[in-house]
């Protein structure tokens, strides 16, 4: 491969990289405790304050509704809000951020759901604390899915950043689009192809052997 | 305080229940309950499925409100602690459960560490007990298991070495050894005689099977569609002196005479 080919195929990966995971770790920082006020209010559950976790069942479920390229575009206002500018890898960081929330949000609260409801009463009658029981019994023994749900998320956003070029955010997917389909370079194309799959992949891999290690104690 | 002003015969009372109802739906769960437990006694609860007896047990933790009556631990009524409270009593009653409850994410060491953890106990106090405790029940060589690589018998060692591990006043068992086979009930039924013999601590069973309450308790309560029928010692129990029906169908369906089965359990197992 030619050494400016090579150059701009290193700096597209790296911005979709640095996308991709800063997304992910926005969605878990923000996803998870959403995860887990939606699991803890329903009836039944650890804190049952049904209003709280309809008002935000409503908000993941329409976000979730959102196409994420028109989330992009609707979201560019809000980006400049945040980042200074709407345009660059840094700046599409917000809506891929936006996107993932509610949907690491869902997936880990299925997670969250398995957890044994007896187990949750049984660590509350020996008198623990909610938050004991969140921090102790709850995201512990939900680990090995949430790692799953992690996975998932990861996957999803390396296909949603390469939307992102449309706020000239680079990456693999601006690289496919420019190069391989505007100017026809069918191998560009190709080459662009084959690192998504093997990214995927690969974040596929890790993500499944960690789950794997984790759920090794459980039944 | 309730403490202070009572006398001899109720400062030995470890748990006084008065007058206790619980509804549910207009139905009564439990009808006007009363019975009073001593420090150091083994008191088996036994009823039918449907009797009320886990209804009971949440109410003696405190975990439901009651329609009357009240509950006291130690002398202090549950019904008018405030949530911090009730949290520190809970820490006092210790509970061992029929599904075990273990977390599958921690260790033998980790789950009993969970019990001190809730009491507040600072780390590096907390492996000294840790370390006492699984001696105590016995299981120094499967610390660092997780709960999925131990046997049924072993699993419900760590929930008793776990309930232990505040040194509370009181054990409640609810079907502890129902999940158990019999070698396993067996060695299980004489940790908690040990427990209760050796810390003090007193034990309330509560179970559907009268072999358990047989073999280990010293008063017995019957449960009936809510109400307490029958409540008798051990000593009057084996002599024949039950008086309700229901006590006696329990009796009855014991395997003839107790001893017989204890001799033919040692007999299949090579004694």
């Amino acid at each position: 491969m030619h050494h400016q080919v090579f150059d701009l195929f290193f700096k597209a990966t790296l911005a979709t990289l640095e996308m991709v995971f800063a997304s992910a770790a926005i969605a878990v920082l923000f996803g998870l405790p959403l995860a887990i006020l939606l699991t803890i209010t329903r009836s039944g559950g650890l804190w049952p304050v049904r209003p709280i976790g309809r008002i935000l069942g409503v908000v993941v479920d329409l976000t979730r509704a959102v196409p994420f390229i028109i989330l992009l575009v609707v979201l560019i206002p809000f980006t400049r809000l945040v980042m200074g500018t709407a345009l660059g890898t840094a700046a599409a960081i917000v809506p891929l951020s936006i996107t993932a929330i509610p949907y690491f949000a869902r997936i880990a609260e299925v997670s969250l759901r398995e957890v044994s409801p007896e187990l949750i009463d049984a660590v509350r009658a020996m008198g623990a604390t909610r938050t004991k029981v969140v921090r102790s019994v709850l995201i512990p023994e939900a680990l090995p899915g949430l790692v799953s749900g992690l996975t998932v998320t990861l996957v999803t956003l390396i296909s949603a950043s390469a939307m992102a070029g449309v706020v000239g955010a680079g990456g693999l997917g601006d690289l496919a689009i420019r190069y391989g389909y505007q100017r026809f370079n069918t191998t560009m194309m190709l080459w662009v192809v084959s690192i998504l799959v093997v990214l995927t992949i690969l974040v596929q891999i890790v993500g499944n052997s960690i789950s794997a290690r984790l759920r090794k104690n459980f039944i | 305080m309730v403490m202070q002003n009572t006398g001899m015969a109720e400062a030995n009372e470890m748990l006084k229940v008065e007058g206790l109802s619980k509804t549910f739906d207009g139905h009564f769960a439990l009808e006007n309950i009363s019975f009073s437990v001593l420090r150091g006694e083994i008191v088996g609860l036994i009823g039918r499925s449907g009797a009320g007896k886990t209804t009971l047990l949440r109410c003696l933790n405190g975990a439901e409100t009651l329609d009357s009556g009240h509950v006291l631990v130690e002398g202090k009524n549950l019904s008018v602690l405030k949530e911090r409270e009730l949290l520190a009593l809970r820490q006092r009653i210790g509970l061992v459960f029929q599904g075990f409850n273990l977390l599958q994410s921690r260790t033998v060491a980790g789950n009993i560490s969970l019990g001190l953890e809730i009491l507040g106990i600072p780390k590096k106090e907390r492996q000294h007990r840790i370390q006492e405790l699984i001696h105590l029940v016995g299981l120094e060589e499967h610390e660092t298991k997780h709960p999925s690589q131990l046997s049924g018998g072993q699993k419900q060692r760590v929930g008793i070495a776990r309930a232990l591990a505040g040194h509370p006043a009181i054990l409640l068992c609810d079907e502890a050894t129902s999940a158990l086979d019999p070698e396993a009930t067996t060695s299980i039924l004489a940790l908690l005689k040990a427990v209760n013999k050796e810390l003090g601590v007193t034990v309330i069973l509560i179970t559907h099977e009268m072999d358990v309450i047989r073999r280990l308790a010293h008063r017995v309560l019957v449960l009936d569609q809510g109400r307490i029928v029958e409540d008798i010692s051990s000593e009057l129990l084996h002599k024949g002196e039950a008086k309700h029906a229901l006590t006696q169908s329990f009796i009855s369906r014991l395997p003839n005479n107790g001893e017989d089965m204890e001799a033919a359990g040692y007999a299949s197992s090579g004694f």
